[in-house]
């Protein structure tokens, strides 16, 4: 046998591979994870289980459907059902994740050809499936649970009575701050938005632990960090002009980053390999985007979040930006007078 | 046998005046047998809110309608001899531009209402054109200082205050714009008269 | 001779069904399929105004000069979608209203125009309106299938009679634009693969068209 290899590229490999990618990202989410149980107990969690089963389970049953390799090692469902699950709020009735799961992975991921050919996110698209079907419950949000409101064995008392246990102790409804933000910034308690302790999302409310995550994906090279970079900063510049504009130019930059989705989205959605640009100036003009729509909504639109809605409309975006920011190769000449 | 230009341009002019005036004569035929008088169709729709005989309303030469920026009162009914008016109220904001309110005012008091005209998103919007959402107004004295209903997203505190439908706020406030043009006519039509 | 008569008539059902084969007059497809009965209705409509224009622009395409053909048919599909609308706002005033614009744009429909330019210009009586009533059947069909699918993921509810508790927890999305795509695309897809099921046709499931009801999704 010959000792040279003829094989077409790459021929530099590591041993990275896609589950090892998707683990990383499940390392980096547990800190939410453990945030959303805290916060609103362990029906939480029972959500969270849930709709990761979900997910898994409706790609390994379209696998067996159509005849195809089993694909549900590469864990990257697993992802996709912990992201939706962290973007349900707590009060939602055990169904939700599991429609929305089975939705984000037949018809966003599969029906596309699976992972890496998906048009768009899935966590984001079922979100946003979820938000359109579901428009009130996707939107009942609860106060996070504290010792305070009753004995030690709060958080448990909801696992064991379910969503009603839950909504017994805090049945409070409670205005995530976004919803405020777009008329009065001051008095928002940034304290509180920052350590996680107010009304949201499982998964959205600390927006520390989410930062914990992101760095450690950052400093893995799982992510780059001109996305969430890009995002945040232009969501920060844009509550700076509109701010400027209401006379208040400082008040509404924290509100604005720390407040919803966005840490959320930024590191972890908008992140996806296979929905945004393959280029770093391109992920640079995604997240610019991103973070111009997101803004755009919060500010003028008629929901108060508007960040799944903007990566979504990015996702859609990303063949455009990939054409249009093709790598120059490596000496290349454009030559004079021929047209770009 | 070749026949001149003119001839074909005469008979192509010919053959589609044929065409349009059989047409015509066709619609107008049909439109003959399906007529629907404006009046009656009001009258029909009206039973959702008053079990009765309404007539327009006319009153020594005031246009019964009213117009604000807000909405309009597109006619105004009532019983005869009785202390009620179902106005045709049209309130902007709806998801579709605008919606028409029947509202029935007996008594002074707001006493049923009902879509007339309301076309907004199955599910969403039509929730606020229900009636679980216009008994919100009903039993409202009207005197000549209300102000009209406020809209409010969230739980109402104020007595006045109504609060919107999830999800449909704006089908919500085209309604509650368009009881208050209907309140609205009703005090300067009516309660004005009443103390002249 | 009396086969291909048939064939005619059931063309429009399955063969060449106009919403999922053809992809035709999918404007108010999406739009008024959020009530199976609006589809219906819909479908009646339209099937109404297919059968008598067919008819009437077979009997009249030796008098019709052809380079005035299409002003001529729209006259002719103008009448009857007129004659239909006021009818309906004569004795259905409540599907009148439901149906709202897309009564009148039928005579835009692309279904009817390509039927009176491709079959009824160049076809017999008979068959013109065997193949009027086989399209509108299919549109029919297709509308109404489209519509109960909608209607009970959307409103839990069958032809407006509610499916016990179904209405607490229906998904409002299927009554939006959105899910009209999804339900279309994915009904599309399940109609194409069945039909191909049944011509024993290997279809390998990847060319399922699946990129029309994302567009908007």
């Amino acid at each position: 046998m010959s000792k040279y290899v003829v094989s077409s590229s790459p021929h530099i490999g590591n041993d990275r591979t896609v589950m090892t990618i998707m683990l990383d990202v499940l390392i980096a989410l547990l800190p939410a994870v453990v945030g959303s149980v805290v916060f609103f107990g362990f029906y939480a969690l029972f959500l969270e289980v849930l709709s990761v089963a979900a997910a898994v389970g409706a790609e390994a049953l379209y696998n067996v459907i159509t005849k195809r390799d089993q694909t549900i090692g590469d864990c990257s469902a697993v992802v996709t059902g912990l992201l939706l699950a962290l973007n349900l709020p707590v009060s939602v009735p055990f169904y939700v994740p599991i429609i929305g799961s089975a939705f984000a992975i037949i018809f966003v991921k599969m029906l596309f050809g699976g992972i890496g050919k998906n048009f768009a996110n899935p966590a984001i698209a079922g979100r946003i499936f979820l938000l359109l079907a579901w428009a009130s419950m996707m939107t009942a949000y609860v106060k996070p649970i504290t010792w305070t409101d009753g004995d030690a064995f709060v958080y448990f008392r909801c696992i064991l009575k379910g969503r009603e246990g839950l909504l017994d102790v805090a049945a409070l409804s409670t205005a995530t701050p976004l919803a405020s933000l777009r008329t009065e910034a001051a008095g928002l308690d940034i304290f509180n938005m920052f350590f996680g302790e107010i009304g949201g999302s499982l998964g959205e409310t600390s927006a520390l632990l989410l930062l914990l995550g992101g760095v450690y994906l950052i400093v893995r090279r799982v992510i780059d960090w001109r996305v969430p970079v890009t995002f945040i900063g232009t969501v920060a510049v844009f509550a700076l002009i509109y701010g400027a504009a209401k006379g208040q130019a400082l008040d509404y930059i924290l509100p604005s980053i720390f407040g919803g989705g966005l840490f959320l989205g930024a590191f972890f959605m908008a992140t996806d390999y296979s929905t945004s640009p393959n280029t770093k100036l391109g992920l640079t003009v995604f997240a610019f985007g991103c973070g111009i729509i997101t803004s755009l909504i919060r500010f003028f639109g008629s929901y108060p979040e508007g960040v799944s809605f903007a990566i979504l409309l990015m996702n859609i975006v990303t063949p455009y930006i990939d054409k249009a920011f093709v790598p120059r190769p490596f000496g290349y000449q454009p030559k004079k007078g021929a047209k770009a | 046998m070749r026949k001149g230009l003119g001839y074909e341009i005469f008979m192509t002019a010919l053959v589609l005046v044929i065409i349009a005036g059989v047409a015509g004569a066709l619609l107008g035929l049909v439109n003959h047998f399906t007529e629907v008088d404006e009046e009656e169709l009001i009258a029909r729709k009206a039973t959702a809110v008053y079990d009765g005989v309404l007539v327009p309303y006319v009153k020594e030469g005031v246009a019964a309608p009213i117009e604000e920026n807000y909405g309009q009162v597109l006619g105004v009914y009532n019983a005869e001899g009785k202390d009620v008016y179902v106005i045709v109220a049209r309130g902007v904001g709806a998801y579709k531009g605008s919606l028409d309110l029947l509202v029935n005012i007996t008594d002074g008091k707001i006493a049923k209402i009902a879509a007339y005209e309301a076309n907004e998103t199955p599910g969403l919007g039509s929730k606020a054109l229900q009636d679980s959402y216009f008994s919100a107004f009903y039993g409202k004295k009207i005197t000549s200082d209300f102000k009209g209903f406020t809209f409010v997203k969230g739980p109402a505190i104020a007595p006045d205050d109504v609060s919107a439908v999830t999800g449909a706020s704006k089908s919500s406030t085209a309604v509650i714009n368009a009881v208050n043009i209907a309140v609205k006519w009703y005090q300067m039509r009516v309660l004005t008269g009443v103390q002249q | 001779m009396k086969s291909n008569r048939l064939n005619t008539l059931t063309n429009g059902i399955v063969k060449s069904n106009p919403t999922f084969r053809l992809v035709l007059g999918t404007c108010p497809t999406l739009a008024v399929t959020t009530q199976a009965l609006n589809g219906l209705a819909m479908g009646a409509a339209v099937t109404f105004v297919l059968l008598c224009s067919n008819v009437m622009i077979s009997l009249l395409k030796k008098v019709i000069p052809d380079r005035v053909r299409i002003p001529a048919f729209v006259v002719i599909i103008a009448t009857f979608v007129t004659i239909v609308q006021m009818v309906m706002k004569k004795f259905l005033p409540s599907l009148y209203d439901a149906l709202g614009v897309f009564l009148p744009l039928i005579v835009v429909n692309c279904i009817i125009l390509a039927r009176a330019e491709a079959f009824a210009s160049c076809n017999p009586v008979l068959d013109s309106a065997l193949d009027g009533l086989g399209m509108g059947f299919g549109f029919t069909l297709s509308l109404t299938f489209i519509g109960i699918v909608r209607e009970i993921l959307g409103a839990g509810s069958f032809f407006g009679l509610p499916i016990g508790s179904l209405g607490n927890i229906s998904m409002t999305i299927f009554i939006l634009p959105a899910g009209g795509f999804l339900v279309y695309g994915t009904l599309m897809a399940l109609v194409n693969y069945l039909t191909a099921l049944a011509e024993n046709r290997k279809y390998a499931p990847s060319s399922k068209k699946k990129g029309k009801k994302e567009a908007k999704a």
